[in-house]
């Protein structure tokens, strides 16, 4: 089987800080991939350029086996690589249901109708139905984005990402800014997903990536040292010691 | 979604609005003409600015393309006024097309800089093609036949209202059908985030392009109805000044609400025509002073305005 997600030697450099330093990643279907380090490691930098969202430096990306590496950003989201931001980034002037409806529209590849069509509507309509009842967002439909409280708004984000039916979902800390009491519906919706999509998760949660990742790679300024099972890595003394280590105090 | 009967009334608004100002100036047909095809351009305008999020002021380039296309079109091809309607449409879409190719790669400042500089190579290039456009004189010297070959233009504007009126009609209803239309909330979305919208597929310089070019159309067949009510087309319609002066009009009523380009045009060109009969040389500055204290109290327009009155009366939230 081919991997769903293949990155290799992947690198990026501001200036003269190497951000990212020939990363390495493969993501099978139905994996769920933690990706810890801390702040500043670089994790969010990986997901820009594994989206195309940022330029590489070097390296290549495979998305189901074929280069990507030279597409821009929404041709790969059209092929199924998603990600949601760590910095909730919503349509500001629409409701819930709105903001959903712009992710069915591009998934179901609706971005230039001009003519109101029922069939389409109903289409566009069931798909945001589906993702707010999972997200038990539904009595929120109608609401406007910009009145709902920050976790809230952290569903929502990843609302827009799941309407999208991805292959490869990168969640950027998916749960931070939501109350303890809430997060539970993020990684709900997560372990809802279907089987054979690979999820990429970013969190500082512990006790969460643990709970959900079959696989944690850590990246520390930058560089991938260390990549294994859960079990494993709660083994690895490097890691221990640069990750759990600084975190720790 | 609003009720069906909300949506009709507003369907009907334009027609009634016109009905009433007619019944209120009924010898004031070609002023009242004047206003709804201002009121089309700033509903293309809206388009842009409003729905597009893009700050221009290059505006009255299309219009004035517009104008001219149907000023040459009626003297030199056919005078029947639909088809003019249609070249004039066609100038001012293939002027934004173009040029949105260049503008759409710009943002911010470097954009509402280079919508100024296109429109002055414009203005430049019809003035100095005197033998075609007539230059500082204007383009004049064509007359119209009977619009669907049944109704004459008039010395009064009779006929010149009707017309503008059905148009802006036809261009409000398409323009609300459009805004809710898949395309029309991509268009939304881009202007709220178009980041966001390169990360779920979206092709948001395309969008734009289309856009705008629509907007250009537009802007285009207004100009060609002041050409065709006005007989007369004149340099100033391509000015960025009179791109200055249309925005005002659309921060006046309110962004992104289409009823904001409708009752700005409206309030601006009212004002406008008082104001500067009392006072021909400082009523600017009135329309100034208005302007600052709408952005700085009302940044919605007057349609924000309204309805938060609205929301107050009935006591529930405004939107
Ligand atoms: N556009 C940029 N220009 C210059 N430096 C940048 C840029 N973006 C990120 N960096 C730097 O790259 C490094 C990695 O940043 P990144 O945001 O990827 O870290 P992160 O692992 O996501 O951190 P956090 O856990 O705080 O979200 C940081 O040192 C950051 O300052
Ligand atoms: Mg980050």
């Amino acid at each position: 089987m081919t991997a769903l997600l293949e990155v290799r030697n992947l690198t990026k450099s501001f200036g003269g800080l190497k951000v990212t330093n020939h990363v390495d990643l493969t993501l099978e279907p139905g994996a769920r991939m933690a990706l810890i380090g801390p702040n500043g490691a670089g994790k969010t930098t990986l997901v820009n350029l594994i989206t195309g969202a940022l330029a590489a430096s070097g390296g290549s990306v495979r998305l189901m086996g074929e280069d990507v590496s030279a597409l821009p950003e929404p041709v790969r989201a059209a092929r199924g690589l998603i990600r949601t931001f760590q910095v909730t980034r919503l349509f500001g002037s629409m409701t819930v249901a709105e903001n959903l409806r712009i992710g069915a529209i591009h998934r179901q590849r609706r971005s230039y109708a001009i003519l109101r069509r029922t069939a389409v509507e109903q289409a566009l309509d069931e798909a945001v139905a589906r993702v707010l009842a999972q997200l038990r967002l539904t009595d929120r439909a109608d609401t406007p984005v910009a009145r709902l409280a920050y976790g809230e708004q952290r569903l929502v984000e990843l609302g827009i990402a799941l309407v999208m039916e991805p292959r490869v979902l990168l969640l950027d800390e998916p749960a931070a800014g939501v109350p303890q009491s809430e997060s539970h519906i993020i990684m709900d919706a997560i372990d809802d997903l279907p089987e054979d999509l690979g999820v990429v998760f970013i969190e500082h949660d512990m006790d969460l990536v643990f709970r959900f990742a079959t696989e944690i790679v850590v990246l520390v300024s930058g560089a991938v040292i260390c990549t294994g099972t859960p079990s494993e890595i709660a083994a690895n003394e490097e890691v221990r010691r640069v990750y759990f280590g600084e975190a720790a105090h | 979604m609003t009720s069906f009967p909300t949506r009709i009334l507003g369907d009907l608004a334009v027609p009634l609005a016109g009905l009433i100002l007619l019944a209120l100036y009924p010898s004031q047909q070609a002023f009242l003409a004047q206003i709804a095809i201002t009121a089309i351009l700033v509903l293309s305008l809206d388009l842009v600015v409003g729905f597009a999020g893009l700050a221009t002021l290059g505006h009255a380039a299309m219009f004035g393309a517009g104008a001219y296309a149907a000023g040459l079109y009626a003297l030199h091809v056919w005078s029947e006024p639909l088809t003019g309607l249609i070249a004039g449409a066609l100038a001012g879409a293939v002027v934004a097309g173009a040029t949105a190719l260049m503008l759409m790669r710009a943002h911010g400042l470097t954009f509402l800089m280079m919508t100024v500089a296109i429109s002055q190579v414009l203005y430049e290039i019809v003035s100095k093609a005197r033998d075609v456009t007539g230059g500082d004189d204007g383009l004049f010297g064509f007359t119209m036949q009977p619009v669907l070959g049944v109704w004459e233009f008039d010395f009064f504007g009779k006929l010149a209202f009707w017309y503008s009126l059905a148009v802006l009609w036809i261009v409000f209803v398409l323009l609300r059908r459009l805004m809710v239309t898949p395309f029309g909330q991509t268009v939304r979305a881009i202007r709220d985030d178009a980041g966001r919208v390169g990360s779920l597929g979206g092709r948001v310089y395309r969008h734009r392009v289309v856009v705008y070019t629509l907007s250009g159309g537009i802007a285009g067949l207004a100009g060609a109805l002041s050409a065709q009510t006005v007989q007369v087309v004149g340099l100033s319609s391509l000015s960025v000044t009179y791109s200055a002066e249309i925005l005002v009009m659309l921060v006046l009523g309110g962004t992104g609400r289409l009823w904001g380009a409708l009752v700005g045009t409206l309030v601006f060109t009212v004002i406008h025509h008082y104001a500067a009969s009392i006072d021909p040389v400082r009523w600017m500055l009135f329309i100034g002073l208005i302007l600052v204290v709408i952005v700085l109290f009302l940044p919605g327009g007057l349609t924000r305005g309204i309805a938060l009155i609205h929301a107050w009366l009935t006591g529930r939230r405004a939107p």
